[in-house]
Order: C-alpha cells, then structure tokens, then sequence
C-alpha cells in the first residue's frame, strides 16, 4: 500500500468502528442529504414522462444492476480474507457510495412511476483470479473504470437533463474511488486529463 | 443549469463547453473586456480542439497504422472494451450477456440472460458490420434496448472494438470450454 492511501487509510480507521456499527445498526446506508436533493423536489419528473414509454426508466434500472453487481464485488473483496484492514475500511467505504447510488436509482425509477428491476439470484465473479489483494484491487479498479465510462455512456441518453446531472454526480464519485484504487495499486491515480 | 448562467454553449463533435465569461473576470468592461473575452474565447476553442484531438488521439494514431499493424488494432480494441466491462465479461452474464460466442450468434440469444424484447426480437445476427451499427448507436439500431450506452462514436476506435470482439468472442483461449463461469 503507498503512504497515500496509508495517510488516508489510517485517518479513517478511527472512525471505521464507528461506521460499521453505524451500518449494522441501520441496516443500509441512509440516503446523504446531497443524494436526496439530486432527485428529491422534483416532481415535475415524474409527471412528465408515462412510465412505459420512460427509456430514462431502462437507462436507471441498468445502471443500477451495475451498482448492485458493484456492491456485491465489495462485500466478496470484504469477505475474501485477502485485504489488509487498511484496504478493508476503503472498500467497505466505497462499498457504502455505491449502496447510496443503488438507493438513489431505485427511488428514482420509483418516482419516475417504473418499475425496480429484480436483482439477479447470484452473480459470477472471477473468484479463481482473485489470490491476492492486489488481484481484488485490480478487479475492483476495473469496475470502477467501467463504472465511469458506463455513466458516461448513459449521459447523453437522459431525456430528463436533471438525471443526466445526477449520474454525472455518480460519475465524479466512481472516478475517486478508481483513482484511489489505481494509487493503492502502485499506478499513476490520474493517469489522463479525460475519462472516456 | 444554464451554461452556468453567465456563459455560452459551445459544441465540437459530441461535446459541450460552457464558457464562462464576465462572472469570472470582473474587471472586464467596455472594448477592453470585449477584446480580451473573444482572445479567452479564441483561447478555449483552441483548447477544445485540443482536447478532442487528444481524446482522440490514440485512436487515430492507431488507425493510421491499422492496416500494417493488426496486434496493434487488437490492443486498441482491448482498451476500449475497458469501457464495457461494468456491464459485460466475455464468460459468464452479468447486467448485459456475455460475449463469448457473440461472432455469428443472433441477438438476444444467449440462454439464461433477460434480454429486452426489443433485443430478442431485432432479427439481427452479429458480424463486423451488425455490431459497427449497434455500437454507433445502440438505441438507433435496436430502439427500446436495455444497454443504455450512447455508443462509441469514433470510427476507428469502434472498428477496431469490433475487430477485438470478433477475434475475442471466439477464441478458444478466452471462451473454449468456458462457456458458463468465471
Ligand atoms: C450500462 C451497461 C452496459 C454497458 C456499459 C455496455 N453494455 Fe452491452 N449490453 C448491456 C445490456 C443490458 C444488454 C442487453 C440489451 C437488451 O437486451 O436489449 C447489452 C447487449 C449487448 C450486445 C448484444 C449481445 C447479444 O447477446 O445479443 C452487444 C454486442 C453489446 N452489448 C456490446 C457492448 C459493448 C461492445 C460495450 C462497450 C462499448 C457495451 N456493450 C457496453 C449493457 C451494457
């Protein structure tokens, strides 16, 4: 691990206990204040679209198949045995984002009047790749890159732009935690000026 | 959000810049102001050619070499498979269908996987030219599909994306007898 991510890592340790407890207690993640308002007050948004002719809804229930399948890989990196309780506390925290991003996408789909996808039974994960921290860090920067290059793909195809804003705002969140993940893994964490 | 209320939308190929002028310079006024923000707005359209050439730029410096250089083309097409692999693998479905056995399959067959019915009933079989359409375009070539992906508009990164999907899908080192897992 670099001293930057240790740096960081440690400054979150104080408060890990605090979280977990925080996230056993509450069950899942409480939607932030700044998650609520990127949808919250908008009702013109669900009155605007009839629900079986929203393709936003479809764009939305995707994105959040891929936030599910990201929280998923979390909780198996987590549970692995393979990261250090430093990297541990960083995965169960972006674990924590992309449970806030799954909510707001379902509240979303919801208030659009559609219909939340069934999560899938099981997911597959290549768990005979994944030995060593390094190998979960690796497949974990790999979702996250995809992650973003997944929302950026999706922006354009918002028909209501307050939504293209919010996954913008999800966008900038997958791209911290994949530069984190590249700096933890000894690469350059901003390695272009562009995503793509 | 208007172009940040004191600026002005300026296109070039896909992408958008706001300008921002006035608000960010205060001490702008009169003819000095008005000389000064069109050499900030020369200034910034340069950089936005800039930036898209260097978006760009890989890809095209590969194009130029596609011909003689096909491991090269391949590479590209891997690196910009990067930009699937949050919703596919080659091996096994995950929010989108795997894409093993994708050369030569027809759309939406893939057992297992809840296509949409727009994808099941498209009628389209994947070749080099099916799949340079649909990744254009996804939603222009199959309206109502469930992959909500603008595409990848750039010529050359999108052949040679194909060119890796059609060598990749097949390959016995990736996908033979491997059809169903990690
Ligand atoms: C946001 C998630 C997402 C991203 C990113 C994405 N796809 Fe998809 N893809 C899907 C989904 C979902 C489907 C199923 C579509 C349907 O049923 O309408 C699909 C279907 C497909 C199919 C049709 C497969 C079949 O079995 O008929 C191809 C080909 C494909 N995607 C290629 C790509 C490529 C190449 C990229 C990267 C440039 C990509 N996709 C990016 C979600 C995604």
């Amino acid at each position: 691990m670099t001293a930057l991510l240790k740096n960081w890592t440690q400054a979150k340790e104080t408060n890990l206990k605090a979280r977990r407890k925080f996230l056993i207690n509450s069950g899942a993640v409480g939607l932030s204040a700044a998650a609520v308002a990127l949808i919250g007050g908008n009702d013109a948004l669900a009155a605007s679209h009839k629900a079986s002719e929203n393709s936003d809804v479809t764009i939305l229930n995707t994105a959040l198949g891929a936030e599910r399948e990201a929280i998923a890989a979390y909780q198996l990196g987590a549970e692995s045995g393979l990261l250090s309780s430093g990297t541990l506390s960083v995965a169960v925290s972006f674990q924590g984002h992309h449970k806030e991003h799954a909510d707001v996408l379902a509240q979303t789909i919801e208030k659009l009047g559609g219909k939340v996808n069934e999560p899938p039974e099981t997911y597959n994960f290549p768990t005979s790749r994944l030995k060593r921290e390094r190998d979960v860090l690796e497949f974990a920067a790999s979702l996250e890159k995809g992650a973003v290059s997944a929302y950026l793909g999706a922006l354009p195809l918002f028909d209501n732009r307050d939504l293209a804003t919010a996954a913008a705002s999800i966008l900038g969140d997958e791209a911290m935690h994949w530069a984190v993940l590249r700096q933890a893994l000894g690469l350059n964490p901003v390695p272009s000026a562009f995503v793509s | 959000m208007g172009c940040f209320t004191t600026g002005a939308w300026f296109e070039s190929g896909t992408f958008r810049f706001c300008f921002i002028m006035g608000s960010n310079f205060p001490k702008m006024n009169g003819a000095r102001s008005k000389a000064r923000s069109l050499v900030f707005a020369l200034l910034v359209a340069s950089m936005s050619i800039a930036v898209v050439q260097s978006i760009f730029g890989a890809t095209s410096a590969a194009a130029k070499s596609d011909t003689s250089n096909d491991s090269e083309l391949f590479r590209l097409g891997e690196k910009l498979y990067g930009r699937c692999v949050a919703c596919h693998a080659f091996t096994y479905n995950r929010t989108g269908p795997k894409h093993c056995g994708l050369a030569g399959r027809s759309a939406g067959s893939v057992e297992g996987y809840r296509y949409s019915v727009a994808m099941r009933n498209s009628g389209i079989v994947w070749s080099k030219e099916s799949l340079d359409q649909f990744l254009l375009s996804p939603r222009k070539m199959v309206p109502n599909t469930s992959m909500g992906y603008a595409g990848v508009k750039n010529d050359s990164g999108r052949r040679a994306l194909v060119e890796y999907l059609m060598i990749e899908s097949i390959s016995a080192e990736r996908c033979g007898g491997e059809q169903d897992g990690p």
